[in-house]
């Protein structure tokens, strides 16, 4: 931050001055501009980060009604051996897109939601309520997924709103605030100057005349009284 | 066994001791009085009494973990079941142990997949239920095995062991375990009926029940086939053996209109069994065969699996015609086996009720869970 008593009142920087003005105006209208972007993308967000926190809430309800239901009908043991049969994880894949300069996580989800035959467990050696239990865990796992991304979106985007509003109005308030302050006390300084070395020249000008005019009255009195004045020469 | 002397004696002593253990099984008032208390008093109600006690109340005397409980129920249906397996003299054994090998299967595939993704032995062997023809030192063994293919060694003389010997291939496709699982329950259900029709006493009437306990289990499998988007090889997961042959559930996979589902589905002969059932659970007589048909055509328009509460239904329905047949053939293979499958659904009971009241499910919908 410029301090305005600390500047020197060259024209120099008054035009260091005038361009960081610039700068912070132009900064100060980009600024506003991404703020409005990032305000408009979270209420964009918020509507399907809702939706998907309501779906994961649904999705936990039920698929805890599942498991308790398959807890009831074919126990621990039968839940066990279902969900020991699985033979390959889930797969996570963390992607980024670029909102407004912030990186906002995309994820996509494989092998998650899969058929009967890639589930692993055995269609004889189970029962259907083993079905309904992993179609519901299925649908709470894509639902947490969904649920963390948007998450992780909003939380990301608020904080680059609140930095940038701190930004905006640190800009509006202060450093604008302060490099007009500067700007106008170096002008003031410069009229200043302006006045000052105005009124020195037309002072010296005054001056120089009346010593000319001075000198000129002296010249004619000593004309006059030399023995030659009035006498031409031989 | 083989050193037991059969008679026909020896028939009658097994049926009616079973006969008469059938008669401690718990009554359906029971469950009733069970469900008025709280978690701690059915756990205590359970393990004090003489059946249980052994599995439940001596072993977690202060535990009021589910697990171990549930736990103990099945160790206790365990050995229930190879107490009755050392007591089977004769076909009645051979008959028994056929029937138990579901939970061989059950057990031997825990193993194999615990050695495939690297489980600890602790692990496998928690989730192991020694009730079928396998003993717990058997299983032992299995789990104490090094790799994967000396599982596989271990069982050569395991019925089954032209099924497991795929498992240890190196290079095995995903889903592989599923199907030679799938591969094995066939050939168990396949065993169990040629057991049954060999000329034991009351076979022909099991095989009967067996049969038609295949075409309810194809029906459930090809709702979950369609529900779970998989239909492209129907008859890959149908049993063979039942009343309806694997090519009509392959038919009927592909039908999509409602006419054609129901005329179809009246062949199979369940519609009545579920129209007694939907009867008995709703408590309403006038239930008929069409509204059932309806609301399974809803099931399958909706590509979504059977309703549970109406399968258990069903399990009702079929228990009590077991015994019925149990009690017309009272000194055959049937007493036996209709003991073993009450003994399931006992456990299952009790754990349905401990379950039901930890999840804070209430009374009414727990009692549809139970077969009562």
């Amino acid at each position: 931050m410029v301090s305005a008593e600390r500047v020197s009142p060259t024209r120099g920087e008054l035009l260091a001055v005038k361009r960081r003005i610039l700068l912070s105006e132009r900064a100060h209208e980009v600024l506003k501009r991404k703020l409005d972007g990032l305000m408009f993308e979270l209420m964009r967000r918020l509507e399907a980060a809702r939706t998907a926190e309501f779906s994961l809430y649904e999705d936990y309800v039920m698929a805890g009604q599942e498991l308790s239901v398959a807890t009831m009908m074919v126990g621990e043991l039968g839940v066990a051996i279902a969900a020991e049969s699985i033979e390959a994880a889930p797969f996570l894949e963390r992607r980024e897109s670029n909102v407004f300069g912030v990186l906002l996580p995309a994820f996509r989800v494989r092998r998650v939601a899969r058929s009967l035959d890639e589930r692993g467990y055995s269609l004889l050696g189970t029962t259907p309520v083993i079905d309904d239990v992993v179609t519901a865990h299925e649908d709470l796992v894509l639902s947490v997924v969904a649920a963390a991304e948007a998450e992780a979106g909003l939380r990301l985007l608020t904080s680059e709103i609140v930095r940038t509003r701190r930004r905006v109005r640190a800009l509006e308030h202060r450093v604008l605030p302060d490099l007009h302050a500067t700007r106008d006390r170096i002008e003031l300084a410069r009229e200043e100057l302006d006045i000052e070395e105005h009124a020195r020249l037309f002072l010296n000008k005054k001056i120089r005349a009346r010593r000319a005019e001075e000198t000129l009255r002296t010249g004619r009195r000593e004309d006059a009284g030399s023995p030659s004045a009035g006498h031409p020469g031989p | 066994m083989a050193a037991t002397l059969v008679t026909p004696g020896s028939y009658q002593y097994v049926c009616t001791r079973l006969q008469v253990r059938k008669t401690s099984l718990y009554p359906p008032e029971y469950y009733a009085r069970l469900l008025q208390m709280s978690l701690p008093q059915m756990l205590r109600a359970i393990g004090e009494d003489p059946r249980y006690r052994r599995e439940v109340y001596d072993r977690y005397p202060t535990s009021t973990d589910l697990s171990q409980f549930e736990r103990a129920l099945t160790e206790n249906q365990a050995r229930e079941y190879r107490q009755i397996l050392r007591m089977a003299p004769g076909t009645l054994h051979e008959m028994t142990a056929a029937y138990l090998h579901r939970w061989d299967i059950v057990n031997v595939m825990a193993i194999l997949r615990g050695k495939r993704h690297g489980l600890s032995r602790e692990q496998v062997a928690r989730g192991l239920v020694p009730a079928g023809d396998l003993g717990r030192t058997r299983l032992q063994s299995l789990i104490d095995a090094p790799d994967l293919d000396a599982v596989v060694e271990g069982l050569r003389d395991w019925p089954l062991y032209q099924q497991a010997r795929t498992c240890a291939c190196v290079e095995m496709p995903p889903g592989e375990f599923a199907r030679v699982e799938d591969r094995m329950y066939r050939q168990y259900y396949r065993d169990l009926v040629s057991v049954a029709a060999s000329g034991v006493r009351g076979g022909e009437a099991f095989a009967r029940y067996l049969r038609f306990e295949i075409d309810i289990l194809n029906m459930r499998n090809l709702f979950r086939l369609r529900a779970g988007s998989w239909i492209a090889d129907v008859a890959a997961s149908m049993i063979p053996g039942g009343n309806l042959p694997v090519d009509e559930f392959v038919r009927m996979a592909g039908i999509e209109g409602r006419d054609a589902f129901i005329a179809e589905f009246e062949k199979t002969e369940i519609l009545p069994v579920a129209t007694r059932a939907m009867q008995a659970l709703r408590q309403d007589a006038s239930i008929g065969p069409e509204q059932v048909a309806d609301l399974l055509w809803s099931r399958w328009e909706e590509h979504r699996t059977t309703v549970h509460v109406i399968e258990v239904a069903v399990t009702r329905v079929r228990l009590e015609a077991l015994d019925r047949l149990a009690t017309r053939h009272p000194f055959s293979v049937l007493p036996i086996i209709s003991y073993l499958e009450q003994k399931r659904i006992e456990v299952g009971n009790l754990r349905a009720c401990v379950r039901g009241r930890q999840f804070g499910v209430p009374n009414e919908r727990i009692r549809r869970y139970l077969v009562i």
